[in-house]
């Protein structure tokens, strides 16, 4: 006779500050709900767990939109760790580190940028709605749970970080010079042995920061910038195709659809052109256990858009060829 | 992490999970069964046990008192009274696994040994309730449902406790029709949702350290039957 384990936790990351790319939060094991790759799920870390993230985010620019050069890629890493401080409070720290290249004759920046914190409380619906407890059943787990995040990013990063011709682009910037919040929202039910459905809705604001003088930018003075607000519905459909319980392993393939709202950004008080918008991107995705890891494969691309002065926006979000998507997680 | 250790306690156990017990009840009449009744397991319906390893055929009445109760002597064994609810549990003996297969010997019998253990099994049929049923009526592995289990309905949840020496024991690996569903938390809750009609039969099994020479540890189990109306 075969018998699976109860879930052991395997991966979980909340939503974290990354100018154009969020993570996000779940969980699953052998048995138990599933967990997409973009959407957040609705799961916490066992209390006294510690978990360790990496995600890479590959954004290829579509090109030959506007006169060179152009956005060619943006390269999103994302280093996280987490703790279970009670089966119900997780708290996280993540260190971005981005990438963003231009086509030849462009300006790249990469390096780390602001550290951002974040904390999970997790409740579910159970005749009554109740904080997550330490210990559940499968049949518990089946249960509708929620999840209510929300954090803030903390200035680490350069904001008036140069490119080589010395000039600053709020853009390419290293960070936002000061806090950005993040809070949202999920809901996860898994509704049959195999299938399970999830939601998000999250919003990230940001602060208005005046950057360093920078005349070769054209702002001797400095610019003001309040990036957008971006607001993002999510929904997944995470679907077990294998399980093998004598080598603890579990595939799951993932669908999903996330909408995003971008705010129009916001320049010495004026709304800047060609930022903003929104988008549908559709997401295909494998996930993969073994043990305490999981590994998280998807590609990503919009399926709608409706941006602001589109024909002249580039690398930006919804401008997208394509995203790769890659997660990693462990649980310790 | 102890949850292996339960995932190994439920392969070994001969009569955990495997093979069930049951209690079929003829008026006043309680019969011990043993076999593949319940589970929709493959192979035969019915086993034979050997009538002298029943340890205990005990009769409860509604407050959770213990009922003086006529016990059979043969297979299979039989229980006569007007019992709120019955209780048997049994013990299978020492076993030893072996390269050659496993036997029912203790270590000391054998020659080399992968692993040895003692097995105790027992089966609670509840026939009537009261709020006094929900704790413990024995000293051995045990499920309590906090409610009357009779009322649930298909799709509703089983909410138990698993007692231990007459405690709350966490770390029980709890199973429906065979199916494992969850392991007790540290005050032995846990729920289970109850999806097929009529007799209802929720497994628990526990594994404990064994010093007594003979083998390595004991697989206590211990099954939960009731009716759906």
């Amino acid at each position: 006779m075969k018998v699976t384990l109860l879930p052991a936790l395997l991966l979980v990351y909340p939503p974290a500050f990354a100018h154009h790319g969020v993570a996000s939060l779940g969980a699953a094991g052998l048995e138990g709900p599933g967990a997409p790759v973009e959407t957040s799920s609705s799961a916490t870390l066992p209390e006294g767990k510690w978990l360790g993230y990496l995600k890479v985010d590959h954004a290829k620019s579509k090109t030959n939109l506007v006169a060179p050069p152009e956005g060619d890629y943006n390269q999103y890493w994302m280093l996280g760790l987490g703790y279970g401080f009670k089966p119900w409070l997780s708290g996280y720290v993540f260190q971005p580190y981005n990438i963003k290249k231009d086509t030849p004759g462009g300006l790249d920046s990469k390096g780390f940028t602001d550290l951002s914190l974040m904390g999970v409380i997790g409740f579910k619906y159970d005749e009554g709605f109740m904080l997550v407890p330490a210990r559940e059943s499968l049949d518990d787990l089946m249960d509708w749970h929620f999840t209510a995040y929300g954090g803030l990013s903390l200035p680490s990063g350069n904001a008036n970080h140069r490119l080589d011709d010395s000039s600053i682009d709020p853009g390419k910037s290293l960070g936002f010079g000061k806090s950005g919040f993040s809070w949202g929202l999920t809901a996860t039910r898994q509704f049959s042995e195999n299938a399970t459905a999830v939601f998000e809705a999250g919003q990230i604001v940001f602060q208005k920061y005046r950057y360093d003088p920078d005349p070769v930018g054209g702002n001797p003075g400095g610019l003001t910038v309040k990036f957008g607000t971006e607001t993002r519905l999510n929904t997944a459909l995470s679907y077990r195709l294998l399980a093998r319980p004598e080598t603890r392993f579990r595939l799951d393939g993932n669908a999903e659809l996330n909408f995003l709202k971008l705010g129009r950004d916001v320049e010495d008080g004026i709304g800047a052109i060609a930022t903003g918008g929104e988008m549908v991107y559709g997401v295909l995705g494998v996930r993969l256990y073994q043990n305490n890891m999981s590994l998280g494969l998807a590609l990503k691309k919009p399926i709608w858009t409706d941006l602001n002065e589109e024909n002249l926006q580039q690398g930006a979000e919804g401008r997208e060829k394509y995203r790769l998507i890659a997660t990693f997680s462990t649980l310790f | 992490m102890k949850l292996p250790l339960l995932l190994l306690s439920i392969l070994l156990s001969p009569l955990a999970f495997g093979h069930d017990l049951w209690i079929e009840r003829s008026g006043p009449l309680h019969t011990l069964s043993y076999g593949h009744e319940r589970s929709g397991h493959e192979g035969a319906k019915r086993l034979e046990y050997k009538p002298e390893t029943v340890r205990q055929a005990r009769c409860f009445d509604e407050s959770g008192q213990e009922l003086r109760a006529e016990q059979g002597r043969q297979f299979p064994v039989r229980l006569k009274g007007d019992c709120a609810v019955s209780w048997f549990q049994l013990s299978s003996g020492y076993w030893s696994k072996t390269p050659y297969g496993t036997k029912n010997l203790p270590r000391t019998e054998v020659g080399a040994v992968i692993e040895s253990w003692r097995s105790f099994e027992a089966i609670k049929r509840i026939d009537h309730w009261t709020h006094l049923l929900a704790g413990p009526l024995t000293q051995e592995l045990e499920l309590a449902p906090a409610g009357d289990p009779r009322k649930l309905k298909v799709g509703e949840k089983l909410r138990l406790r698993a007692f231990f020496l007459g405690k709350p024991a966490a770390n029980v690996s709890v199973a429906y029709f065979g199916r494992t569903r969850g392991v007790t938390g540290s005050d032995g809750t846990v729920n289970i949702r109850l999806t097929e009609p009529g007799v209802q039969l929720v497994q628990a099994s526990l594994e404990l350290p064994l010093d007594d020479g003979k083998a390595d540890k004991t697989l206590h189990s211990s099954s939960l039957q009731f009716e759906l109306p």
